[in-house]
């Protein structure tokens, strides 16, 4: 220690002086404080090395300088420090002083000191002394534990804030997990006040769910882990209810990981649940509903799918009704037998087959094709030149021939081209059926009351267009139709030749040629070729220039009808020969007819006998009128007139009756026309239009042979019934040529 | 109207109907505060049934292990196409036979292109 200066005598001057100066310079030396001595101008004249650490500065570095000089921070307080020591002339105790020295560059620094004026021995102060300890750590520790107090107290306070404050239910329990603290809602939650549930235990508190939470907050004691669940806990007053509450429990350890205690928040979630509840009860509504209504469209796109496949069957039905029905009309609108076969072929082409053909039993028991009928008709020509040069045997064993024998449909779908290969017998017929297409064929019997008449065989091309069971429907409706048209016309076509056999066994073979005169006669029978009908006419030779002309019609149609008409023509050709007077042979053929049916069978007969001897003037007649329409006579003039003369009732109708007779002479160039009430009778609306139209044509035909004027008069009442007269037409002309001819 | 189209058809509701009730299932599996039982679409093939049917989770896929098993409304069976081989009081559960099981093993979305899965426990 130095003291650079200043003696320590004149620091402390007196008796005694050194061994107090050597007290000052151990204490000096020694003390662990900071120590210093500063004259009245605040020049530093000693310090000690501890003072001297303190700021930062060698002991030399102070002496005969003022604070401020080397301690740029603090030197101006101390100054002043030292200054109110020095004026007030009294110690300071504990002075803080705070802040840098150089020892410590940017750090705050605290000491506590304590200045002394010092005296000389007249009671003048001479200087200042003064001690410094420094507290920086001591200062930082009261800092930190005041802060701690202060931050404590704080968190104290907003724990306390925050408990009463929050909405969950907050639980602070002990390792033994009795209730430390809880604030108000976990209270209000638990039904306890706060002071009921301080040292409480968990059973104490809640009741049965105690056991459940205790497990679950050991657990979390055990594994330090924050454990989070719901529970629903039965309200004490309404057992059947309960509230819902949502907990998380947590582990509470100091800084040292010291478990202190668990933690928890409990939140009431009762009421979120029953929310929940029933936005999960909607959910899953409106899920159902959802699943309901896409179920219903599955169920509607059935009913729609079904609707429109029972439309279109119903639409198909219809077709195929359709096309039954114009096959129906087709084949009632013939009666020819190999027409009505094509009709049945032609009716399913193309709507139900690609092409279809009809195979008959012949008489011979032999199968023939008589029909094929396809749309395309360069096909259907290749389909007739298949079936006519590979004709069916009747043994063969599939289509048309075992479907006749057996009297079953034979359906044969998606015929592979390996078994369309096998059924070819040779190249020739390969190609044909490749041409053909055929892939799938039907075959169904024509059955006939008695028999089986043939197959109708449908073929159809495409893959897709396999045949059905209402197709197969359809096929036997079609054939049971044709085969009953079939069978009628082939039953029509049988009668209608013994009709016109018999028809034509009814009239002459021929007019004879009479001198002097041209014959012409006309017939047509109305109606249905197969029956016979009951107008007839003859003439022929009664003796040597006689002859007998006579147009008849007898009641009715049919086979009784031929008959009459047979009886009546003979008779009258036999009584010609036996008695010259018409009204004899009249009245014989009455009592013929009266003899063989007396109530049914009658007629009319104009019967007229030609002497033609002198034929160069013209023919002598003398005729007989049986209830027949009367003849009309023509004149060279064209004019016309009615024969009414030589009228008598009807023959047959009843018995002994009289007939007249008349005379007539036909000179040259007139013409007597005899017919039958079919010429006069065209129009039920107009009865008087046939004879008006009758004798309108024939003064039309003045002039015109006997030939001539029968065809006109035929022509004319067809075309007065539109072509179809309603009755027999039976016409004779007789016309006077004047000329004598040989022969006789 | 041939009967196969009927039964083809019948076959295909009952798996339009099974896939409604898996998509169903689906969704009520994400639904929360389940109940025990769910409410299923009735997989019957009747065109005029809208029932549902009571199965739960687990027993509807007790069902769906056959792709020719459906759940159905006691009663609710077409013995033509199909015969029972479960039942209790809330369901019964049906098995196709013949020809329908080509369309249900076809359309199974469980089991593409696999030609449908058959139970452990199969109807031979």
């Amino acid at each position: 220690m130095t003291d650079a200066g200043l003696s320590p005598q004149t620091a402390v001057p007196g008796a005694g002086a050194s061994h107090a100066s050597a007290l000052l310079d151990a204490l000096f030396a020694e003390a662990p404080v900071g120590l210093g001595f500063w004259d009245r101008e605040l020049r530093y004249r000693r310090v000690n090395a501890e003072l001297a650490t303190m700021n930062g500065l060698p002991v030399e570095a102070h002496i005969g300088r003022r604070p401020s000089e080397i301690l740029p921070e603090l030197g101006p307080r101390l100054e002043a420090t030292f200054r109110r020591v020095l004026d007030e002339g009294a110690p300071l105790h504990d002075v803080d002083i705070v802040g840098e020295t150089p020892a410590a560059p940017g750090v705050v620094r605290h000491w506590r000191a304590s200045y002394f004026p010092v005296r000389d021995d007249a009671g003048e102060i001479v200087g200042i002394t003064g001690l410094r300890i420094e507290v920086t750590g001591e200062r930082r520790e009261s800092r930190r534990a005041d802060e701690a107090l202060r931050r404590s107290a704080f968190v104290d306070a907003e724990l306390r804030a925050l408990y009463s404050a929050l909405p969950v239910g907050v639980a602070f329990l002990s390792p033994e997990l009795r209730y430390q603290r809880v604030n108000e809602t976990l209270a209000r939650m638990n039904g306890k006040p706060i002071a009921e549930h301080v040292g409480a235990t968990l059973e104490e508190v809640v009741g049965e769910p105690a056991a459940m939470l205790t497990d679950a907050l050991e657990r979390v004691m055990e594994t330090r882990e924050a454990l989070e669940f719901e529970i629903s806990v039965p309200l004490a007053d309404d057992p059947a209810a309960a509230r819902a509450f949502e907990a998380t429990y947590f582990p509470v350890v100091d800084d040292g990981g010291r478990l202190l205690g668990v933690g928890g928040v409990v939140r009431d979630v009762t009421e979120r649940h029953v929310l929940e509840a029933q936005q999960s009860r909607l959910l899953r509504e409106a899920l159902t509903a959802r699943a309901q209504a896409e179920a219903a469209r599955v169920r509607a796109d059935d009913a729609r799918e079904e609707a429109q496949r029972a439309h279109a069957a119903a639409q198909k039905a219809h077709e195929r009704a359709r096309l039954l029905a114009r096959a129906g009309r087709e084949l009632a609108s013939s009666m020819d037998y190999e027409a009505t076969l094509r009709t049945v072929a032609r009716s399913a082409v193309p709507a139900f087959a690609d092409w279809a053909s009809v195979t008959v039993v012949e008489r011979t028991g032999d199968l023939r094709v008589l029909a094929v009928a396809h749309d395309d008709p360069e096909l259907e020509r290749l389909a007739w030149e298949l079936v006519e040069r590979y004709p069916q045997r009747r043994d063969a064993p599939a289509g048309a021939a075992r479907v006749i024998r057996s009297g079953e449909p034979e359906i044969v779908c998606d015929l592979s081209p390996e078994a369309v290969d096998a059924a070819a017998s040779d190249a020739e017929h390969l190609r044909l059926l490749a041409n053909l297409d055929v892939r799938h064929y039907a075959s169904v019997p024509l059955v006939a009351p008695q028999e089986i008449l043939g197959a109708v065989t449908f073929v159809r091309s495409d893959p897709e267009r396999c045949f059905s069971a209402e197709d197969v429907q359809f096929m036997n409706s079609l054939a049971s139709r044709a085969a009953l048209h079939i069978h009628n016309a082939r039953l029509y076509t049988e009668r209608s030749h013994i009709a016109v056999t018999l028809q034509e066994s009814l009239l002459p073979r021929g007019l004879p040629v009479i001198a002097g005169a041209e014959v012409g006669a006309s017939f047509r029978a109305a109606g249905d070729q197969n029956i016979v009908g009951g107008d007839f006419y003859d003439v022929f030779a009664s003796g040597d220039g006689v002859w007998t002309a006579i147009v008849g019609d007898v009641a009715g149609k049919g086979a009784e009808a031929a008959a009459v008409t047979s009886l009546a023509r003979h008779t009258l050709r036999t009584a010609s020969l036996l008695q010259d007077d018409p009204a004899e042979n009249l009245a014989l053929l009455n009592r013929v007819l009266r003899t063989e049916s007396p109530t049914l069978n009658f007629c009319t007969v104009m019967y007229a006998r030609i002497c033609a001897d002198d034929a160069d003037e013209g023919l002598d007649l003398r005729f007989s009128n049986g209830g027949h329409p009367s003849p009309l006579l023509v004149r060279a003039d064209g004019s016309v007139e009615t024969v009414d003369s030589g009228r008598g009732p009807l023959v047959g109708a009843i018995g002994d009756v009289e007939f007249s007779v008349g005379t007539l002479r036909l000179r040259p160039g007139e013409l007597l026309l005899m017919y039958t009430d079919g010429v006069t009778e065209v129009r039920a609306s107009d009865a008087s239009l046939g004879e008006r139209e009758l004798r309108r044509t024939l003064a039309a035909q003045a002039g015109a042979s006997a030939a001539e004027v029968a065809g006109a008069v035929e022509r004319r009442a067809v075309e007065l019934q539109d072509g179809s007269p309603r009755d027999d037409i039976a016409i004779v002309a007789i016309k006077a040529t004047g000329e004598r001819s040989t022969a006789r | 109207m041939s009967l196969d189209w009927r039964a083809a058809r019948v076959a295909k509701n009952e798996a339009q109907f099974r896939d409604i009730n898996e998509e169903l299932e689906d969704g009520l599996r994400h639904v929360r505060h389940a109940p025990p039982l769910q409410q299923f679409i009735c997989e019957c093939g009747s065109r005029s049934c809208e029932q549902l049917v009571s199965l739960t989770f687990e027993e509807f896929e007790a069902v769906r292990r056959d792709s020719r098993r459906f759940a159905v409304v006691p009663g609710h069976v077409l013995p033509d196409t199909e015969r029972v081989v479960e039942t209790n009081d809330r369901y019964e559960v049906v098995e196709k036979t013949g020809e329908s099981v080509k369309v249900t093993d076809a359309s199974d979305s469980r089991s593409p292109g696999e030609g449908g899965r058959r139970s452990a426990d199969p109807t031979p």
